[in-house]
């Protein structure tokens, strides 16, 4: 059961991989075939149903480009 | 269910043309978040003022909120003396990188702590100049490459420095530690380094000191990933990571 | 009357200092301006004020430069090669627009040279001695009274144009002693300083400032408005223009019927002033311009003392560099003559140029 979600700034994104080397839950991969507007190749969430929103890849991203958010029950 | 954000952009935060053009990987802006993050966290923003020497850390004059002041390069650590001893009520960080520090600004550096001047340095220590493009800095470890060295540092052009250890030994130095980014735990006890270090500042303590390595993919002809390996494999077991002083009274 | 005191020049920088509201001031030792160290030392700290002996003259300046971010009242003096050290520091005191005041006490050189006087710093001040181009204001007092009123009126202009300031005695002046007389100036209003960085809650509108030695490289909102290196040019050049336009300052001494004109400023000046009255005496018809700032520098007055005929003498305690200035002023119309370090009276580093060596060139020259 997915208790959170990232969502990532394609704008900012530098496909540095962080994110990716750092998800000890393998949620990030880096797309094989997506890029951004300055030709570097971005991040995407995949295995969301893993996500504990620990939030690892948002604070080890030097872009600030990934935002991670938790599900709450109302 | 409720979507509740976690990590974000940092809360203090200026929108600017010029904002996050760091090259890919680079972890200067980590260490900005961190700074960011526990001077939110302590609730003192409205008193801060930042101060960034030239370099690749200039960049975080685009983005804060707080004051700034942007010194040219390796004047820093005395124009923040300036500011914290006619400020004294205001919290001053000074913001420097490793040719900064090291370097030119080796002299401003130990005198500031001989003074006990009560401010926070933060050195960012990427191995080499950066911004020039790749120069030998005072902290380049054995056998790294870098535009100066092309053969590797060796023994002729003398041994990596140890700023937070050096410092560590002055009187009027309160706080001193190095940190890194290079795991998840590491920048998790590097947020503490920094909280301590400005905690020493708001105690008025003393000099409070923390060094941060910071990877330079670009710099050192790295993928990221092999950067981050390099200051496993290589930087940390030059420059342990640590805390080297930490005291609540000078005497 | 103000309060009245017998004290030296160095001394005096400290009184006018104080008076003129400086709030901080840092320095390093160095013969022969110790004693305005040595004042601030003993008096600042016991009123509440700042002082800071620094690692280094270029630690003094970059000091001085946060201090003067604050937006309180900052200065520092130094001398010989300290200025030399300054000279990086005074460059991002310029393009930072840091209103702030520096007292160059002058001495011999170059290098160490010696610790006596001299006035061989002429060029490195008037004319910008670090990167970049760039222009001080460059006040020259010649008396402990002047000194005083001098330091005072600096850190009113440093306010008035956000720029730095400098005093610029020499070692006679800093070491000789002459009655002063306490007294306040009221200069007019000054803009305030709206761009200090004092913490974002003690702004007035709640906005962020930001106060950069690299204005002009990146843009740093909301302060500075330079979008571009241009932009920034364009500012400093009409500010400089503005300086010149209302900054000159000089005293003539009999020159209406002048055939030669001496020009000088601080110690030489008073040398000159007491050979030109024993010149008078004996019919020369000898005048003299007494430079009170050196930057922004009077070409306008040599020029037309040029037309009219007038023949120059400059008696500088140097090889020769206010004479360049006085060479551009009379734009090759007339004489200028020169007499520098080389007429001193003695060879050792006590040697001054006296009275008779001046009185014995204008002989020569009115032959």
């Amino acid at each position: 059961m997915a208790k959170g979600e990232i969502v990532i700034d394609e704008m900012y994104c530098r496909g540095c991989g962080y994110c990716v080397d750092f998800c000890p839950k393998n949620c990030v991969t880096l797309s094989e075939d997506t890029f951004s507007s300055l030709g570097y190749q971005l991040s995407c969430f995949v295995n969301s149903e893993d996500c504990t929103a620990c939030g690892i890849c948002g604070f080890m991203c030097p872009h600030h480009a990934i935002e991670v958010y938790k599900y709450v029950e109302v | 269910m409720k979507k509740e954000l976690v990590v974000g952009l940092p809360k203090l935060w200026v929108h600017h043309l010029g904002e996050r053009l760091e090259c890919p990987g680079c972890q200067y802006p980590v260490i900005t978040r961190i700074i960011y993050d526990v001077i939110d966290e302590l609730g003192i923003e409205g008193q801060t003022i930042l101060i960034c020497s030239a370099a690749c850390g200039f960049g975080i004059i685009l983005t804060t909120p707080m004051d700034a002041v942007g010194p040219n390069h390796g004047m820093g650590i005395d124009v923040a003396t300036g500011v914290k001893r006619l400020r004294p009520d205001c919290f001053v960080v000074s913001f420097g990188g490793d040719g900064d520090i090291a370097a030119i600004g080796a002299g401003a550096f130990v005198n500031a702590a001989q003074r006990a001047e009560k401010y926070t340095l933060i050195m960012v220590n990427n191995g080499h100049f950066a911004m020039t493009g790749g120069q030998l800095a005072p902290t380049t470890l054995m056998g790294q490459v870098t535009t100066t060295t092309p053969e590797g540092r060796g023994p002729s052009m003398g041994y990596p420095a140890r700023m937070p250890e050096m410092i560590a030994t002055v009187q009027g130095t309160a706080y001193s530690a190095r940190g890194a980014a290079n795991t998840p735990a590491n920048y998790m006890k590097t947020r503490k380094y920094v909280k301590r270090a400005f905690q020493k500042q708001l105690d008025d303590v003393g000099f409070s000191f923390v060094e941060f390595l910071s990877a330079c993919p670009t710099g050192w002809h790295m993928t990221p990933r092999q950067s981050i390996q390099w200051i496993e494999e290589k930087m940390i077991p030059a420059l342990p990571l640590g805390e080297f002083k930490n005291v609540d009274s000078l005497e | 009357m103000g309060e009245r005191l017998f004290v030296i020049g160095n001394e005096a920088i400290g009184w006018g200092a104080l008076e003129a509201g400086c709030e901080a001031y840092i320095g390093y030792p160095i013969t022969p301006q110790n004693e305005t160290t040595e004042w601030f030392a003993a008096e600042f700290p016991k009123r509440g004020k700042v002082f800071i002996q620094s690692q280094s003259e270029v630690g003094s300046i970059n000091i001085l430069f946060g201090a003067v971010a604050t937006g309180y009242r900052a200065m520092t003096s130094t001398s010989g090669p300290g200025w030399g050290l300054m000279q990086e520091g005074m460059s991002h005191l310029t393009n930072g627009e840091m209103p702030c005041v520096i007292s160059l006490v002058q001495r011999g050189g170059p290098g160490a040279g010696t610790t006596r006087h001299g006035q061989m710093d002429y060029l490195s001040a008037a004319w910008g001695g670090g990167n970049g181009g760039y222009k001080n204001i460059v006040l020259t007092p010649a008396s402990v009274q002047e000194t005083y009123d001098f330091v005072q009126l600096a850190f009113y202009l440093a306010d008035k144009y956000r720029n730095p300031v400098i005093v610029m005695t020499d070692g006679l002046l800093g070491q000789m002693a002459e009655p002063l007389e306490l007294r306040t100036f009221d200069f007019g209003p000054l803009p305030k300083k709206d761009w200090a960085v004092r913490g974002r809650v003690n702004q007035p509108d709640g906005v962020r400032r930001a106060v950069s030695a690299m204005q002009g490289l990146m843009p740093t909102p909301p302060h500075p408005p330079y979008i571009a290196f241009l932009e920034l040019l364009k500012v400093l050049d009409e500010k400089y223009e503005r300086m010149k336009e209302a900054e000159v300052r000089y005293e003539t001494y009999l020159t209406k019927d002048a055939d030669l004109i001496i020009v000088a400023y601080g110690y030489t000046a008073r040398v000159s002033k007491e050979s030109l009255k024993v010149a008078r005496k004996k019919g020369h018809k000898v005048g003299m311009i007494r430079l009170q700032a050196v930057w922004p520098f009077p070409y306008q007055i040599m020029g037309d003392m040029a037309s009219k005929g007038c023949r120059f003498l400059v008696v500088e305690d140097s090889l020769g560099q206010l004479v360049e200035d006085v060479r551009i002023g009379v734009q090759g119309k007339t004489e200028v003559h020169l007499l520098g370090a080389l007429a001193r009276h003695d060879p050792s580093d006590g040697g001054m140029i006296l009275p008779d060596s001046v009185l014995n060139e204008i002989y020569r020259l009115m032959q």
